[in-house]
């Protein structure tokens, strides 16, 4: 993994989370949010100048608050809207970041968001993965990006 | 005058954001039609009356560049005013969307953003704001 491709995963990932989600995230997690296991989780793959997936995972209470804060209390309860939610913060997260990895060069296309199960949601990192933990009021995120080919 | 409106997003929370969002500008509107995908909106296109599109590119079936294309290339849409609302951050597109007459705003959007885009393209101004009694589908702030 590149420090360039470090750099613009934290920032681009915070700043969707505050302007999406209006969740306000740190870098980083305290002791009690490094211990939440992961509840829930979407994948997006894309393809293009560069190919790969990006995955946002999420411990229990995010996804509700993210939904509450997407839509206002109507539905925040719908679980089939709270996956919608994720999986829209997954797209557009993994939009601004392909695009920030190429300065905006380039035509990236973007599978539809799909569900991760939670006996994929692993805390076990692949060698081309990159990673950034997030720490929210709610609990814990962590944002994994995926390159099959730089 | 109100303003028919269609919103073709994949996402139904980002479709009831941009409502919520269209809902508060001041512009008012008429009636509201929902799709997931280009085909569907196509289909809304076809059945009814619409004066403003706000789209997403990256759908299944038909991406929202490609329904763009076929508005455009339809006389009884052509000048359809088409707001683009997506994450795409390739120069090269978004050229494309704007020489096809599309106004752009990237995703995530600030509600004043889109707002901004919505009133100058319906020509609702800061002066006809006040006037303009705004729809309300009982839905609150987000």
């Amino acid at each position: 993994m590149t420090h360039s491709t470090q750099f613009q995963l934290y920032p681009t990932a915070a700043a969707t989370f505050e302007e999406l989600a209006m969740l306000f995230p740190s870098e980083g997690l305290t002791e009690e949010q490094a211990e939440l296991p992961f509840t829930a989780g979407v994948s997006v793959r894309f393809y293009g100048p560069k190919s790969g997936r990006l995955e946002v995972r999420t411990s229990a209470g995010v996804v509700p608050a993210i939904t509450e804060n997407m839509l206002g209390a109507d539905g925040a309860a719908d679980a089939r809207l709270q996956c919608d939610a994720l999986g829209e913060l997954g797209n557009v997260l993994c939009g601004n970041i392909v695009s920030s990895m190429t300065n905006g060069m380039g035509v990236f296309h973007l599978h539809p968001p799909r569900q991760m199960e939670v006996r994929h949601l692993s805390e076990e990192i692949e060698p081309n993965e990159e990673c950034v933990d997030i720490g929210v009021d709610e609990g814990r995120v962590q944002v994994r990006l995926f390159l099959s080919s730089r | 005058m109100a303003f028919n409106v269609l919103v073709v997003d994949d996402s139904a929370v980002m479709r009831t954001m941009v409502i919520k969002t269209l809902r508060l500008s001041g512009v008012p509107v008429g009636e509201v039609f929902q799709a997931a995908n280009g085909e569907e909106g196509l289909e809304h296109l076809h059945a009814n009356w619409v004066d403003l599109v706000l789209l997403d590119l990256n759908m299944p079936q038909m991406n929202g560049e490609e329904l763009l294309a076929e508005i455009r290339s339809n006389p009884e849409t052509t000048s359809v005013a088409v707001i683009v609302v997506s994450t795409e951050g390739s120069e090269a597109r978004i050229k494309r969307i704007r020489d096809l007459g599309a106004q752009f705003v990237h995703k995530p959007f600030r509600p004043e953003e889109l707002r901004a885009v919505i009133r100058d393209l319906t020509g609702v101004s800061d002066d006809t704001f006040d006037a303009v009694p705004v729809v309300s589908d009982g839905g609150g702030d987000f």
